[in-house]
Protein backbone atom coordinates (compact mmCIF):
# COMPACT_ATOMS: atom_id res chain seq x y z
CA UNK A 1 0.00 0.00 0.00
CA UNK A 2 1.53 3.45 -0.72
CA UNK A 3 1.36 6.12 1.99
CA UNK A 4 -1.13 8.15 0.52
CA UNK A 5 -3.62 5.12 0.25
CA UNK A 6 -2.66 4.78 3.93
CA UNK A 7 -3.43 8.30 4.93
CA UNK A 8 -6.63 7.72 3.23
CA UNK A 9 -7.83 4.60 4.57
CA UNK A 10 -6.64 6.26 8.54
CA UNK A 11 -8.75 9.54 7.71
CA UNK A 12 -12.15 6.68 6.92
CA UNK A 13 -11.45 4.56 9.35
CA UNK A 14 -11.71 7.77 12.08
CA UNK A 15 -14.63 8.93 10.48
CA UNK A 16 -16.36 5.24 10.74
CA UNK A 17 -15.19 4.86 14.33
CA UNK A 18 -16.54 8.24 15.41
CA UNK A 19 -19.82 8.02 13.24
CA UNK A 20 -20.04 4.72 14.65
CA UNK A 21 -19.56 5.74 18.02
CA UNK A 22 -21.72 9.04 17.62
CA UNK A 23 -24.68 6.63 16.35
CA UNK A 24 -24.46 4.33 18.98
CA UNK A 25 -24.94 6.74 21.83
CA UNK A 26 -27.96 8.34 19.69
CA UNK A 27 -29.35 5.05 19.75
CA UNK A 28 -28.65 3.92 23.22
CA UNK A 29 -30.79 6.79 24.36
CA UNK A 30 -33.55 6.77 21.75
CA UNK A 31 -33.97 2.79 23.40
CA UNK A 32 -34.02 3.96 26.99
CA UNK A 33 -36.30 6.83 26.19
CA UNK A 34 -38.36 4.46 23.83
CA UNK A 35 -38.68 1.91 26.28
CA UNK A 36 -39.63 4.46 28.99
CA UNK A 37 -42.28 6.08 27.34
CA UNK A 38 -43.46 2.82 25.60
CA UNK A 39 -44.26 1.34 29.68
CA UNK A 40 -44.70 4.55 31.46
CA UNK A 41 -47.02 6.76 29.19
CA UNK A 42 -49.69 4.37 30.03
CA UNK A 43 -49.77 5.10 33.54
CA UNK A 44 -49.28 8.74 33.06
CA UNK A 45 -52.14 10.61 34.51
CA UNK A 46 -53.49 11.80 37.86
CA UNK A 47 -53.82 8.90 39.66
CA UNK A 48 -50.03 8.27 39.08
CA UNK A 49 -49.66 11.06 41.03
CA UNK A 50 -52.27 11.45 43.49
CA UNK A 51 -53.85 7.96 43.60
CA UNK A 52 -57.23 8.74 44.98
CA UNK A 53 -57.09 12.43 45.88
CA UNK A 54 -58.23 15.11 44.54
CA UNK A 55 -55.07 17.18 43.08
CA UNK A 56 -56.64 20.31 44.74
CA UNK A 57 -56.64 18.34 48.24
CA UNK A 58 -52.68 16.88 47.41
CA UNK A 59 -51.51 20.07 46.65
CA UNK A 60 -52.79 22.09 49.35
CA UNK A 61 -51.61 19.29 51.86
CA UNK A 62 -55.55 18.83 52.87
CA UNK A 63 -55.65 15.06 52.66
CA UNK A 64 -52.13 13.17 52.83
CA UNK A 65 -51.51 10.85 49.60
CA UNK A 66 -51.38 7.19 50.17
CA UNK A 67 -50.01 5.81 46.71
CA UNK A 68 -49.45 8.15 44.19
CA UNK A 69 -45.99 9.82 43.58
CA UNK A 70 -46.88 13.77 44.32
CA UNK A 71 -45.08 13.18 48.08
CA UNK A 72 -41.94 11.54 46.34
CA UNK A 73 -41.78 14.51 43.77
CA UNK A 74 -41.92 17.32 46.04
CA UNK A 75 -39.04 15.86 48.08
CA UNK A 76 -36.88 15.64 45.11
CA UNK A 77 -37.71 18.78 43.99
CA UNK A 78 -36.99 20.41 47.54
CA UNK A 79 -34.27 18.45 47.79
CA UNK A 80 -32.74 19.45 44.42
CA UNK A 81 -33.21 22.92 45.03
CA UNK A 82 -32.19 22.98 48.16
CA UNK A 83 -28.93 21.53 47.49
CA UNK A 84 -28.08 23.64 44.19
CA UNK A 85 -29.18 26.50 47.04
CA UNK A 86 -25.92 25.48 49.21
CA UNK A 87 -23.62 24.04 46.75
CA UNK A 88 -24.16 26.32 43.44
CA UNK A 89 -22.76 29.59 45.32
CA UNK A 90 -20.07 27.92 46.84
CA UNK A 91 -19.00 25.98 44.44
CA UNK A 92 -18.84 29.09 41.80
CA UNK A 93 -17.15 30.76 43.94
CA UNK A 94 -14.59 27.91 44.53
CA UNK A 95 -14.10 28.03 40.80
CA UNK A 96 -13.10 31.50 40.98
CA UNK A 97 -10.89 31.29 43.16
CA UNK A 98 -8.83 28.32 42.02
CA UNK A 99 -9.08 30.33 38.57
CA UNK A 100 -7.96 33.66 39.48
CA UNK A 101 -6.74 34.39 42.88
CA UNK A 102 -4.95 31.10 44.08
CA UNK A 103 -1.02 30.27 43.31
CA UNK A 104 -0.02 28.11 40.95
CA UNK A 105 0.89 25.74 43.88
CA UNK A 106 -2.64 26.03 45.85
CA UNK A 107 -3.71 25.19 42.49
CA UNK A 108 -2.80 21.92 41.91
CA UNK A 109 -2.96 20.88 45.62
CA UNK A 110 -6.65 22.16 45.84
CA UNK A 111 -7.45 20.53 42.22
CA UNK A 112 -6.50 17.19 43.40
CA UNK A 113 -8.64 17.51 46.64
CA UNK A 114 -11.41 18.40 44.06
CA UNK A 115 -10.65 15.69 42.19
CA UNK A 116 -10.43 13.22 44.74
CA UNK A 117 -13.74 14.52 46.02
CA UNK A 118 -15.80 14.45 42.59
CA UNK A 119 -14.42 10.25 42.96
CA UNK A 120 -16.07 9.64 46.28
CA UNK A 121 -18.86 6.77 45.97
CA UNK A 122 -21.93 8.38 46.76
CA UNK A 123 -23.10 5.49 49.35
CA UNK A 124 -19.77 7.07 51.09
CA UNK A 125 -21.24 10.19 51.21
CA UNK A 126 -24.30 8.86 52.55
CA UNK A 127 -22.35 7.16 55.17
CA UNK A 128 -20.64 10.26 56.26
CA UNK A 129 -24.51 11.88 56.86
CA UNK A 130 -25.16 9.03 58.81
CA UNK A 131 -22.41 8.70 61.00
CA UNK A 132 -22.90 13.02 61.53
CA UNK A 133 -26.11 11.97 62.81
CA UNK A 134 -24.79 9.45 64.87
CA UNK A 135 -22.04 11.83 66.46
CA UNK A 136 -24.81 14.56 67.24
CA UNK A 137 -26.72 12.10 69.04
CA UNK A 138 -23.79 11.13 71.25
CA UNK A 139 -23.20 14.67 72.06
CA UNK A 140 -24.87 18.23 72.18
CA UNK A 141 -28.32 17.02 69.99
CA UNK A 142 -30.04 13.71 71.25
CA UNK A 143 -33.00 14.59 69.27
CA UNK A 144 -31.24 14.90 65.92
CA UNK A 145 -32.02 12.16 63.42
CA UNK A 146 -31.38 12.28 59.51
CA UNK A 147 -33.57 14.25 57.76
CA UNK A 148 -34.22 16.55 54.78
CA UNK A 149 -31.90 19.13 55.51
CA UNK A 150 -29.15 16.82 56.28
CA UNK A 151 -29.74 14.81 53.20
CA UNK A 152 -29.49 17.98 51.18
CA UNK A 153 -26.31 19.18 52.75
CA UNK A 154 -24.74 15.68 51.82
CA UNK A 155 -26.03 15.97 47.79
CA UNK A 156 -24.40 19.32 48.09
CA UNK A 157 -21.38 17.88 48.95
CA UNK A 158 -21.55 15.50 46.11
CA UNK A 159 -21.98 17.81 43.84
CA UNK A 160 -20.05 20.66 44.76
CA UNK A 161 -16.98 19.44 42.96
CA UNK A 162 -18.05 19.30 39.55
CA UNK A 163 -19.80 22.81 40.31
CA UNK A 164 -16.06 23.66 41.20
CA UNK A 165 -14.16 22.45 38.41
CA UNK A 166 -16.53 23.34 35.50
CA UNK A 167 -16.29 27.09 36.98
CA UNK A 168 -12.46 26.85 37.34
CA UNK A 169 -12.29 25.29 33.28
CA UNK A 170 -14.38 27.55 31.72
CA UNK A 171 -12.35 30.87 33.71
CA UNK A 172 -8.98 29.83 33.33
CA UNK A 173 -9.92 28.77 29.34
CA UNK A 174 -10.87 32.43 28.38
CA UNK A 175 -8.60 34.00 26.07
CA UNK A 176 -5.19 35.86 27.36
CA UNK A 177 -6.93 39.13 25.60
CA UNK A 178 -9.74 38.86 27.20
CA UNK A 179 -8.15 38.86 30.91
CA UNK A 180 -5.95 41.70 30.34
CA UNK A 181 -8.83 44.36 28.66
CA UNK A 182 -10.35 44.61 32.09
CA UNK A 183 -6.87 45.92 34.25
CA UNK A 184 -6.16 47.92 31.15
CA UNK A 185 -9.24 49.51 31.49
CA UNK A 186 -8.48 50.33 35.04
CA UNK A 187 -11.05 47.27 36.80
CA UNK A 188 -10.02 45.67 39.84
CA UNK A 189 -9.29 42.25 39.57
CA UNK A 190 -13.24 41.34 41.27
CA UNK A 191 -14.35 43.90 38.48
CA UNK A 192 -12.44 42.57 35.72
CA UNK A 193 -14.03 38.78 37.09
CA UNK A 194 -17.39 40.17 37.43
CA UNK A 195 -17.72 42.28 34.51
CA UNK A 196 -15.91 40.48 31.90
CA UNK A 197 -14.67 36.95 32.85
CA UNK A 198 -18.10 35.88 34.34
CA UNK A 199 -20.09 36.97 31.69
CA UNK A 200 -17.97 35.28 28.72
CA UNK A 201 -17.79 31.83 30.44
CA UNK A 202 -21.60 31.84 31.54
CA UNK A 203 -22.21 29.24 29.26
CA UNK A 204 -19.67 26.76 30.63
CA UNK A 205 -20.32 27.24 34.21
CA UNK A 206 -24.50 26.34 33.17
CA UNK A 207 -23.22 23.00 31.62
CA UNK A 208 -21.76 22.21 35.07
CA UNK A 209 -24.74 23.35 37.25
CA UNK A 210 -26.86 21.09 34.55
CA UNK A 211 -24.34 18.20 35.37
CA UNK A 212 -24.85 19.12 39.33
CA UNK A 213 -28.86 19.08 38.99
CA UNK A 214 -28.82 15.89 36.57
CA UNK A 215 -26.70 14.08 39.96
CA UNK A 216 -28.49 15.69 42.82
CA UNK A 217 -32.08 14.89 41.27
CA UNK A 218 -30.80 10.77 40.60
CA UNK A 219 -28.66 10.16 43.58
CA UNK A 220 -30.30 7.02 45.25
CA UNK A 221 -27.50 5.92 47.99
CA UNK A 222 -26.86 9.28 49.98
CA UNK A 223 -30.22 9.94 50.65
CA UNK A 224 -31.26 6.11 51.42
CA UNK A 225 -28.78 7.01 54.45
CA UNK A 226 -29.87 10.00 55.41
CA UNK A 227 -33.72 10.34 55.22
CA UNK A 228 -35.60 9.14 52.72
CA UNK A 229 -38.26 7.14 53.40
CA UNK A 230 -40.60 4.84 51.32
CA UNK A 231 -44.18 6.81 52.96
CA UNK A 232 -43.65 9.75 54.45
CA UNK A 233 -46.12 11.94 52.68
CA UNK A 234 -45.40 15.95 51.93
CA UNK A 235 -42.32 17.08 54.54
CA UNK A 236 -43.68 19.79 56.59
CA UNK A 237 -40.28 20.65 57.65
CA UNK A 238 -36.48 20.37 56.70
CA UNK A 239 -36.21 18.20 60.00
CA UNK A 240 -38.48 15.92 58.56
CA UNK A 241 -38.00 12.53 56.72
CA UNK A 242 -39.16 12.64 53.30
CA UNK A 243 -39.74 10.60 49.80
CA UNK A 244 -37.75 11.10 46.76
CA UNK A 245 -38.65 9.97 42.88
CA UNK A 246 -35.33 7.62 42.20
CA UNK A 247 -36.01 6.09 45.26
CA UNK A 248 -39.18 5.45 44.80
CA UNK A 249 -38.82 4.15 41.10
CA UNK A 250 -36.08 1.85 43.30
CA UNK A 251 -39.13 0.08 45.67
CA UNK A 252 -41.58 0.10 43.02
CA UNK A 253 -39.13 -1.67 40.45
CA UNK A 254 -37.86 -4.19 43.56
CA UNK A 255 -41.27 -5.17 45.25
CA UNK A 256 -44.13 -5.34 42.18
CA UNK A 257 -46.48 -8.09 42.94
CA UNK A 258 -47.91 -6.99 39.09
CA UNK A 259 -46.40 -5.78 35.44
CA UNK A 260 -49.39 -2.71 36.03
CA UNK A 261 -46.71 -2.31 39.29
CA UNK A 262 -43.86 -2.57 37.78
CA UNK A 263 -45.34 0.41 34.75
CA UNK A 264 -45.99 2.66 37.95
CA UNK A 265 -42.12 2.99 37.91
CA UNK A 266 -41.34 3.06 34.42
CA UNK A 267 -44.25 6.17 34.58
CA UNK A 268 -42.30 7.17 37.88
CA UNK A 269 -39.43 7.41 35.94
CA UNK A 270 -40.93 9.28 33.39
CA UNK A 271 -41.93 12.17 35.36
CA UNK A 272 -38.28 12.19 36.74
CA UNK A 273 -36.87 12.52 33.70
CA UNK A 274 -39.51 15.55 32.70
CA UNK A 275 -38.08 16.85 36.58
CA UNK A 276 -35.02 17.08 35.42
CA UNK A 277 -35.74 18.49 31.74
CA UNK A 278 -37.48 21.09 33.45
CA UNK A 279 -34.87 22.05 35.96
CA UNK A 280 -32.53 21.77 33.21
CA UNK A 281 -34.53 24.55 31.01
CA UNK A 282 -34.87 26.55 34.50
CA UNK A 283 -31.83 26.79 34.61
CA UNK A 284 -30.80 27.77 31.02
CA UNK A 285 -33.42 30.33 31.00
CA UNK A 286 -32.05 31.82 33.84
CA UNK A 287 -28.14 31.49 32.64
CA UNK A 288 -29.67 33.56 29.05
CA UNK A 289 -31.81 35.75 30.94
CA UNK A 290 -28.53 36.71 33.28
CA UNK A 291 -26.28 36.71 29.67
CA UNK A 292 -28.21 39.20 28.01
CA UNK A 293 -28.71 41.57 30.69
CA UNK A 294 -25.59 41.46 31.32
CA UNK A 295 -24.14 41.46 27.32
CA UNK A 296 -26.79 44.27 26.32
CA UNK B 1 7.28 72.15 17.08
CA UNK B 2 7.99 73.22 20.58
CA UNK B 3 7.23 70.46 23.18
CA UNK B 4 6.58 70.99 26.60
CA UNK B 5 8.24 68.98 29.67
CA UNK B 6 8.17 64.72 29.60
CA UNK B 7 5.22 63.13 30.31
CA UNK B 8 6.45 60.05 30.91
CA UNK B 9 9.82 58.95 32.27
CA UNK B 10 10.93 55.22 32.03
CA UNK B 11 14.34 54.98 33.58
CA UNK B 12 16.25 51.37 33.37
CA UNK B 13 13.48 49.49 33.15
CA UNK B 14 13.90 45.40 32.90
CA UNK B 15 11.15 42.98 32.40
CA UNK B 16 11.49 39.54 32.46
CA UNK B 17 9.21 36.84 32.02
CA UNK B 18 10.32 33.29 34.07
CA UNK B 19 13.76 34.18 34.41
CA UNK B 20 14.02 35.07 30.37
CA UNK B 21 15.01 38.59 30.03
CA UNK B 22 12.78 40.38 27.72
CA UNK B 23 13.03 44.13 27.85
CA UNK B 24 16.91 45.04 29.20
CA UNK B 25 17.35 48.60 31.04
CA UNK B 26 15.32 50.51 28.53
CA UNK B 27 14.78 54.31 29.04
CA UNK B 28 12.66 56.34 27.53
CA UNK B 29 11.25 60.02 27.74
CA UNK B 30 7.84 61.09 26.22
CA UNK B 31 6.59 64.72 25.78
CA UNK B 32 3.48 65.87 25.68
CA UNK B 33 2.10 66.56 22.36
CA UNK B 34 4.66 64.51 20.95
CA UNK B 35 4.11 61.06 18.89
CA UNK B 36 7.13 58.56 19.73
CA UNK B 37 6.52 55.28 17.65
CA UNK B 38 8.59 51.84 18.46
CA UNK B 39 9.97 50.00 15.72
CA UNK B 40 11.67 46.57 15.58
CA UNK B 41 11.77 42.98 14.11
CA UNK B 42 8.41 40.34 15.27
CA UNK B 43 9.30 39.39 18.98
CA UNK B 44 11.74 41.81 20.00
CA UNK B 45 9.44 43.17 22.98
CA UNK B 46 7.57 46.06 21.63
CA UNK B 47 3.96 44.99 23.10
CA UNK B 48 5.78 44.18 26.14
CA UNK B 49 7.24 47.66 25.85
CA UNK B 50 3.55 49.03 26.18
CA UNK B 51 2.97 46.50 28.58
CA UNK B 52 5.77 47.80 30.95
CA UNK B 53 4.24 52.03 30.88
CA UNK B 54 0.90 51.12 32.29
CA UNK B 55 2.43 48.17 34.36
CA UNK B 56 0.20 45.50 32.41
CA UNK B 57 2.69 42.70 32.30
CA UNK B 58 2.48 41.93 36.06
CA UNK B 59 -0.73 40.35 35.33
CA UNK B 60 1.26 37.50 34.35
CA UNK B 61 2.39 35.41 36.98
CA UNK B 62 6.48 35.09 37.23
CA UNK B 63 6.60 38.57 35.38
CA UNK B 64 9.37 40.64 37.03
CA UNK B 65 10.01 44.30 36.47
CA UNK B 66 12.46 46.22 37.57
CA UNK B 67 13.45 49.92 37.13
CA UNK B 68 11.30 53.24 37.36
CA UNK B 69 8.53 54.81 35.45
CA UNK B 70 7.51 58.05 36.48
CA UNK B 71 4.22 60.43 35.24
CA UNK B 72 3.96 63.84 35.08
CA UNK B 73 0.09 64.67 36.59
CA UNK B 74 -0.43 69.04 37.26
CA UNK B 75 3.17 69.35 37.17
CA UNK B 76 3.69 66.67 39.42
CA UNK B 77 5.93 64.19 39.52
CA UNK B 78 4.39 60.50 40.17
CA UNK B 79 6.49 57.40 40.60
CA UNK B 80 4.44 54.65 39.76
CA UNK B 81 6.54 51.74 39.84
CA UNK B 82 6.35 51.86 43.28
CA UNK B 83 4.16 48.58 44.66
CA UNK B 84 1.58 50.60 46.36
CA UNK B 85 1.13 53.05 43.51
CA UNK B 86 -2.59 52.55 43.09
CA UNK B 87 -2.48 50.58 39.65
CA UNK B 88 -5.85 51.91 38.90
CA UNK B 89 -5.10 55.12 38.63
CA UNK B 90 -2.22 54.75 36.60
CA UNK B 91 -3.87 52.72 33.64
CA UNK B 92 -7.11 55.14 33.27
CA UNK B 93 -3.79 58.07 32.97
CA UNK B 94 -2.50 55.68 30.42
CA UNK B 95 -5.07 54.31 28.01
CA UNK B 96 -3.94 51.57 26.09
CA UNK B 97 -4.98 50.01 22.79
CA UNK B 98 -4.15 46.19 21.84
CA UNK B 99 -2.31 44.86 18.66
CA UNK B 100 -6.12 42.79 17.57
CA UNK B 101 -9.18 44.20 18.11
CA UNK B 102 -10.05 43.42 21.72
CA UNK B 103 -13.61 44.18 21.67
CA UNK B 104 -16.28 42.78 24.50
CA UNK B 105 -18.73 40.48 23.52
CA UNK B 106 -21.17 42.71 24.24
CA UNK B 107 -23.20 45.34 22.62
CA UNK B 108 -21.76 48.37 21.20
CA UNK B 109 -23.07 50.49 23.79
CA UNK B 110 -21.79 48.19 26.59
CA UNK B 111 -18.50 48.44 25.49
CA UNK B 112 -18.10 51.57 26.10
CA UNK B 113 -20.31 52.01 29.52
CA UNK B 114 -19.00 49.09 31.34
CA UNK B 115 -15.40 51.33 32.02
CA UNK B 116 -17.23 54.48 32.45
CA UNK B 117 -19.58 53.19 34.74
CA UNK B 118 -17.23 50.28 36.52
CA UNK B 119 -13.73 52.39 36.50
CA UNK B 120 -15.05 56.23 36.88
CA UNK B 121 -18.71 55.06 38.63
CA UNK B 122 -20.02 58.04 36.11
CA UNK B 123 -23.88 58.37 36.22
CA UNK B 124 -26.18 57.10 32.79
CA UNK B 125 -26.62 60.91 31.29
CA UNK B 126 -22.81 61.27 31.87
CA UNK B 127 -21.88 57.88 30.39
CA UNK B 128 -23.94 58.48 27.28
CA UNK B 129 -22.67 61.76 26.69
CA UNK B 130 -19.45 60.64 26.87
CA UNK B 131 -20.09 57.47 24.36
CA UNK B 132 -20.99 59.96 22.26
CA UNK B 133 -18.39 61.91 22.38
CA UNK B 134 -16.01 59.54 21.88
CA UNK B 135 -17.63 57.57 18.94
CA UNK B 136 -17.57 61.20 17.56
CA UNK B 137 -13.88 61.38 17.96
CA UNK B 138 -12.88 58.33 16.15
CA UNK B 139 -15.53 59.34 13.13
CA UNK B 140 -17.68 55.92 13.85
CA UNK B 141 -20.86 57.66 15.71
CA UNK B 142 -22.80 57.79 12.00
CA UNK B 143 -21.68 54.32 11.48
CA UNK B 144 -23.35 52.74 14.67
CA UNK B 145 -25.47 55.38 16.03
CA UNK B 146 -28.70 53.06 14.81
CA UNK B 147 -26.91 49.84 16.05
CA UNK B 148 -25.37 50.65 19.48
CA UNK B 149 -27.68 47.48 21.04
CA UNK B 150 -25.57 45.34 18.31
CA UNK B 151 -23.09 42.95 19.45
CA UNK B 152 -19.65 44.38 18.91
CA UNK B 153 -18.43 41.66 17.09
CA UNK B 154 -20.71 42.17 13.91
CA UNK B 155 -18.73 45.10 13.41
CA UNK B 156 -16.18 44.95 10.95
CA UNK B 157 -12.28 44.71 12.14
CA UNK B 158 -11.41 48.36 11.39
CA UNK B 159 -14.87 49.42 13.13
CA UNK B 160 -13.67 47.27 16.08
CA UNK B 161 -10.34 49.00 16.33
CA UNK B 162 -11.69 52.47 15.96
CA UNK B 163 -14.45 51.13 18.70
CA UNK B 164 -11.48 50.24 20.95
CA UNK B 165 -9.54 53.71 20.35
CA UNK B 166 -13.25 55.41 21.67
CA UNK B 167 -13.31 53.18 24.44
CA UNK B 168 -9.97 54.12 25.76
CA UNK B 169 -10.42 57.86 24.88
CA UNK B 170 -13.55 57.80 26.76
CA UNK B 171 -11.89 57.49 30.15
CA UNK B 172 -9.86 60.72 29.06
CA UNK B 173 -6.27 59.68 29.68
CA UNK B 174 -3.18 61.48 29.38
CA UNK B 175 -1.26 59.15 27.53
CA UNK B 176 -2.15 56.67 24.53
CA UNK B 177 -0.48 53.69 24.22
CA UNK B 178 -1.36 52.29 20.89
CA UNK B 179 -0.21 48.94 19.43
CA UNK B 180 -0.16 48.47 16.04
CA UNK B 181 -3.27 50.12 15.49
CA UNK B 182 -3.43 49.23 11.97
CA UNK B 183 -2.36 46.15 11.65
CA UNK B 184 -5.52 44.33 10.75
CA UNK B 185 -6.62 46.94 8.30
CA UNK B 186 -7.04 48.05 5.02
CA UNK B 187 -6.16 51.23 3.02
CA UNK B 188 -8.69 53.18 3.90
CA UNK B 189 -9.26 52.14 7.24
CA UNK B 190 -5.74 53.02 7.55
CA UNK B 191 -6.09 56.43 6.67
CA UNK B 192 -8.76 57.40 8.58
CA UNK B 193 -7.04 56.25 11.61
CA UNK B 194 -4.00 57.63 10.87
CA UNK B 195 -5.78 60.86 9.98
CA UNK B 196 -7.29 60.32 13.38
CA UNK B 197 -3.99 60.49 15.31
CA UNK B 198 -2.96 63.72 13.53
CA UNK B 199 -5.55 64.83 15.29
CA UNK B 200 -5.09 63.27 18.83
CA UNK B 201 -1.12 64.18 18.82
CA UNK B 202 -2.37 67.44 19.76
CA UNK B 203 -4.40 66.48 23.06
CA UNK B 204 -2.20 63.22 24.22
CA UNK B 205 1.00 62.23 24.41
CA UNK B 206 1.15 58.54 22.03
CA UNK B 207 3.19 55.71 22.38
CA UNK B 208 2.74 53.80 19.16
CA UNK B 209 4.17 50.66 17.87
CA UNK B 210 4.05 50.38 14.14
CA UNK B 211 5.33 47.59 11.57
CA UNK B 212 5.06 49.75 8.63
CA UNK B 213 7.85 52.19 7.74
CA UNK B 214 5.96 54.26 5.27
CA UNK B 215 3.45 55.29 8.48
CA UNK B 216 6.43 55.96 10.82
CA UNK B 217 7.52 59.01 8.14
CA UNK B 218 4.01 60.23 8.20
CA UNK B 219 3.18 60.10 12.19
CA UNK B 220 6.22 59.95 13.96
CA UNK B 221 7.96 62.82 15.79
CA UNK B 222 10.71 60.30 16.63
CA UNK B 223 11.14 56.94 16.55
CA UNK B 224 13.01 54.79 18.81
CA UNK B 225 14.43 51.35 17.28
CA UNK B 226 14.00 48.41 19.35
CA UNK B 227 16.42 45.50 18.82
CA UNK B 228 16.24 41.97 21.25
CA UNK B 229 14.71 43.71 24.02
CA UNK B 230 17.34 46.96 23.66
CA UNK B 231 16.71 50.31 22.38
CA UNK B 232 19.19 50.22 19.73
CA UNK B 233 18.72 54.15 18.36
CA UNK B 234 16.82 56.96 18.52
CA UNK B 235 16.30 58.89 15.28
CA UNK B 236 14.70 62.24 14.96
CA UNK B 237 12.76 63.64 12.02
CA UNK B 238 15.37 64.99 10.04
CA UNK B 239 17.43 61.17 9.89
CA UNK B 240 13.87 59.11 9.05
CA UNK B 241 12.27 62.30 6.42
CA UNK B 242 14.21 61.25 3.90
CA UNK B 243 13.04 58.07 2.53
CA UNK B 244 16.28 56.74 0.84
CA UNK B 245 18.22 57.50 3.94
CA UNK B 246 15.98 55.92 6.05
CA UNK B 247 15.56 52.87 4.49
CA UNK B 248 19.11 52.80 4.73
CA UNK B 249 19.16 53.27 8.84
CA UNK B 250 16.32 50.44 8.79
CA UNK B 251 18.15 47.92 6.91
CA UNK B 252 20.95 48.86 9.07
CA UNK B 253 18.79 47.90 12.87
CA UNK B 254 16.86 44.90 11.27
N1 LIG C 1 3.16 36.63 28.89
C1 LIG C 1 4.34 36.23 28.44
N2 LIG C 1 4.94 35.16 29.00
C2 LIG C 1 6.15 34.74 28.54
N3 LIG C 1 6.81 35.31 27.53
C3 LIG C 1 6.26 36.37 26.93
C4 LIG C 1 4.99 36.89 27.35
N4 LIG C 1 4.69 37.95 26.57
C5 LIG C 1 5.71 38.08 25.72
N5 LIG C 1 6.66 37.14 25.93
C6 LIG C 1 7.90 36.99 25.17
O1 LIG C 1 8.50 38.24 25.05
C7 LIG C 1 9.05 38.41 23.77
C8 LIG C 1 8.57 39.71 23.19
O2 LIG C 1 7.18 39.64 23.00
P1 LIG C 1 6.36 40.89 22.47
O3 LIG C 1 4.93 40.47 22.38
O4 LIG C 1 6.65 42.06 23.31
O5 LIG C 1 6.96 41.09 21.01
P2 LIG C 1 6.58 42.17 19.90
O6 LIG C 1 7.80 42.97 19.67
O7 LIG C 1 5.35 42.88 20.29
O8 LIG C 1 6.33 41.24 18.64
P3 LIG C 1 5.27 41.43 17.45
O9 LIG C 1 5.82 42.48 16.55
O10 LIG C 1 5.25 40.10 16.79
O11 LIG C 1 3.96 41.81 18.06
C9 LIG C 1 8.66 37.20 22.95
O12 LIG C 1 9.79 36.37 22.85
C10 LIG C 1 7.59 36.52 23.76
O13 LIG C 1 7.72 35.14 23.65
MG1 LIG D 1 3.41 42.94 19.61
Amino acid sequence: MTSAQKRRLADVATLALCWGAATGTVLAVLAVMGFLICRGTGTLGMELFFGQVHWRDALTGARPVFDGLWPAFAGTLILVVLSCLMAVPVGIAGGIYLSEYATKRFQSVAGFAVDLMAGIPSIVMGLFGFSMVVVLRNTFAPQAKTCLLLASLCIALLILPYLVRTTQNALSGLPDHLRLLGPSLGFTAWQNTRHVLLPSAGRGILSGVILAMGRAAEDTAVILLTGVVARAFLPRSLWDKFEALPFRIYYLAAEHRSSAELDQAFGTALVLLMLTGALFGTAFFIQRTMEHHWKK
Amino acid sequence: MAFQEPFLDMRDVTVSFDTKTILERINLRLNSGELVMIVGPSGCGKTTLLRAVNRLNEEYPGCVTQGRVRIRIQDKWLDCSTRDFPLIDLRLRVGMVFQHPNVLPFSIRKNLTLPLRVSLGLDKDEAERRVQQALEDVWLWDEVKDRLRDNALTLSGGQQQRLCLARVLALDPAILLLDEPTASLDFKATQKIEALFQSLKERYAILAVTHSLSQMRRLADRVLVLRNGELVAELGREEFEDQESCRAIMEEYF
